[in-house]
């Protein structure tokens, strides 16, 4: 190839460039996927279209679990509001940090311990949200599912009744159901 | 020093990366979409994920794509309708009575696709190729090769599309291309040959750089988006119609037709099976600069013998980066073969072409 037919060692060299400029170009970007931004945005309004059981004071928290990437995306709903709450995100990293301030979960894709975390959380009133192919089976209560181009959810209506939330009818509507 | 110039395509790469890039994201930081001001029938009817299909680019309001790939595509022995002939066939005198056979020839091609969607339906394209290309030839004395690179023709083009639909969760689109091929590539690329000496003397059809006219493209695609599997189908045209260029000739009307399969392995991986067809016509009209005897003596020369159909199957693969700091970003390869040829010979058969590209959607 003209480009790659070149003298070997200016090869080289045009490539180590071009990655250098790449990276330079590249390393100050933390441009956030739509994909996580749409999804920050469906949880937000999950919170809308969801009651808890109990009074929660004038704070909702929204934590996210793990290592997951929708952490940044997230905080761009940091002090909006659920009817009169301000929305408050946290990143935790342990069932007894879950138990403690969250409202609302999301775990992210590839958690390991994902069945044990939603085992610890059964019948309690902390709205569920993940991205895993067994999310709803272990337990899980809004999972976020790809249909075609868009971002759909599946929902665990077992679940969420268990821990006594209250889903709207619009949120049960829109939801998909779920694959075998 | 030449590689510090703008003559060679990568530096215009390195150009492009170090200067507009970073002024583009910092603009398109301030005006990214706030999704959280939108209720949730809305979010439902966002286009969340990028097709990745590049034959039929579909791309979601604001954004722009940056690609830059490399083919090399290669020809080897001549052909005749699908009959093969031979060196010897085209230069025997009670043969085919060639001086000079056109053996080989290497195509390599630089491509800067520069794309903006002006809306989710609006997607304006900038192409840019730079070719550099080199034949191979066999006469009764020895053997020669001419070479010719620079810039072809840049396309201009717009998808649009125009009917959408969704059924269980399958996304049909119907998209429009309507393009202009502006002459930017060279028609009067010269080499030296054995018969000229020292001298410079006007290439053959094949190894000039651009058509030398104004050249509308016309194009239907389809596109169906499953979960994991996409499909579709395009049909190009690309048309001469307005006369012929500064040497006396156009281009003869291009086809091209491809259909498609793509898998998503899994988030990041994407492999794909595509059919492409395509037909030319022969050139109308002769180049001014060719002398009117070099038909005979090569067959490139004459401009009767450049219409050829071909089919050619193509496998390739996708890998979409996942990790934030390389967000938006992928890398594909692709080997294309083809399967069937007919062409109005003797001219070289297309053989195997290589595509390996980088892509920024952001």
């Amino acid at each position: 190839m003209g480009f790659l037919n070149s003298d070997p060692r200016h090869c080289l060299a045009r490539i180590t460039v071009l990655l250098l400029s790449w990276l330079l170009v590249v390393s100050p970007v933390t441009a956030m996927d739509k994909s996580h931004r749409v999804k920050a945005a469906l949880i937000y309004q999950f919170a809308k279209y969801t009651h808890w059981p109990k009074a929660m004071g004038d704070t909702i928290t929204f934590c996210t679990y793990g290592g997951d990437t929708l952490a940044g995306a997230l905080h761009t709903v940091q002090n909006k509001r659920v009817r009169n709450m301000r929305v408050d995100v946290r990143h935790v990293s342990s069932l007894p940090e879950v138990l403690r301030y969250c409202q609302v979960l999301f775990i992210g894709a590839q958690q390991s311990s994902l069945p044990t975390l939603l085992g610890g959380l059964e019948n309690s009133a902390i709205l569920t949200v993940g991205e895993s192919k067994n999310f709803t089976h272990l337990g899980g209560m809004i999972n976020f599912v790809r249909r075609g181009l868009k971002q759909k959810f599946e929902i665990n209506q077992m679940a969420t009744t268990k821990a006594n939330l209250n889903l709207s009818s619009k949120l049960l509507q829109i939801a998909v159901s779920p694959r075998s | 020093m030449q590689d510090m110039t703008l003559n060679h395509p990568f530096n215009i790469l390195l150009l492009i990366l170090v200067l507009w890039a970073p002024a583009c994201l910092a603009e398109l930081d301030d005006s990214e979409l706030d999704y959280s001001e939108m209720d949730l029938d809305e979010l439902m009817t966002q286009d969340v994920y990028v097709a990745s299909v590049f034959t039929a680019h579909l791309h979601r309001k604001n954004e722009w794509m940056f690609s830059y790939d490399v083919s090399h595509m290669r020809m080897e022995d001549n052909g005749n309708g699908s009959d093969n002939v031979s060196v010897a066939q085209m230069l025997d005198s009670n043969g085919l009575n060639y001086s000079i056979a056109p053996v080989k020839m290497h195509m390599d091609m630089e491509m800067f696709h520069i794309m903006y969607a002006q809306s989710d339906e609006l997607t304006w394209i900038v192409m840019l190729q730079y070719l550099h290309s080199e034949m191979e030839h066999v006469t009764n004395s020895g053997t020669f090769t001419t070479e010719a690179r620079g810039w072809s023709d840049t396309h201009l083009k717009m998808n649009l599309t125009f009917y959408q639909d969704s059924v269980s969760h399958i996304e049909h689109k119907l998209m429009a291309t309507l393009g202009l091929s502006l002459p930017t590539g060279a028609i009067d690329k010269k080499d030296v040959t054995p018969m000229s000496g020292t001298t410079k003397v006007q290439l053959p059809y094949p190894m000039q750089l651009g058509s030398g006219t104004y050249d509308p493209m016309l194009g239907l695609s389809y596109m169906g988006v499953g979960d994991k599997w996409y499909w579709g189908a395009q049909g190009i045209a690309t048309l001469h119609p307005f006369g012929n260029n500064a040497n006396g000739y156009r281009l003869g009307n291009k086809l091209a037709f491809k259909s498609w399969l793509n898998h998503g392995v899994n988030e990041n991986v994407m492999l794909f099976a595509r059919l492409d067809i395509n037909a030319q016509g022969n050139i109308r009209g002769e180049d001014k600069n060719l002398p009117a005897a070099m038909k005979t003596l090569v067959p490139t020369a004459d401009s009767k013998l450049r219409a050829y159909k071909e089919a050619r199957w193509v496998l390739g693969a996708d890998y979409v980066f996942s990790v934030p700091l390389l967000a938006g970003q992928r890398i594909f390869t692709e080997v294309s073969k083809p399967f069937y040829q007919n062409l109005d010979g003797p001219q070289l058969k297309k053989d195997v072409t290589y595509h390996v590209g980088w892509l920024w959607v952001f």
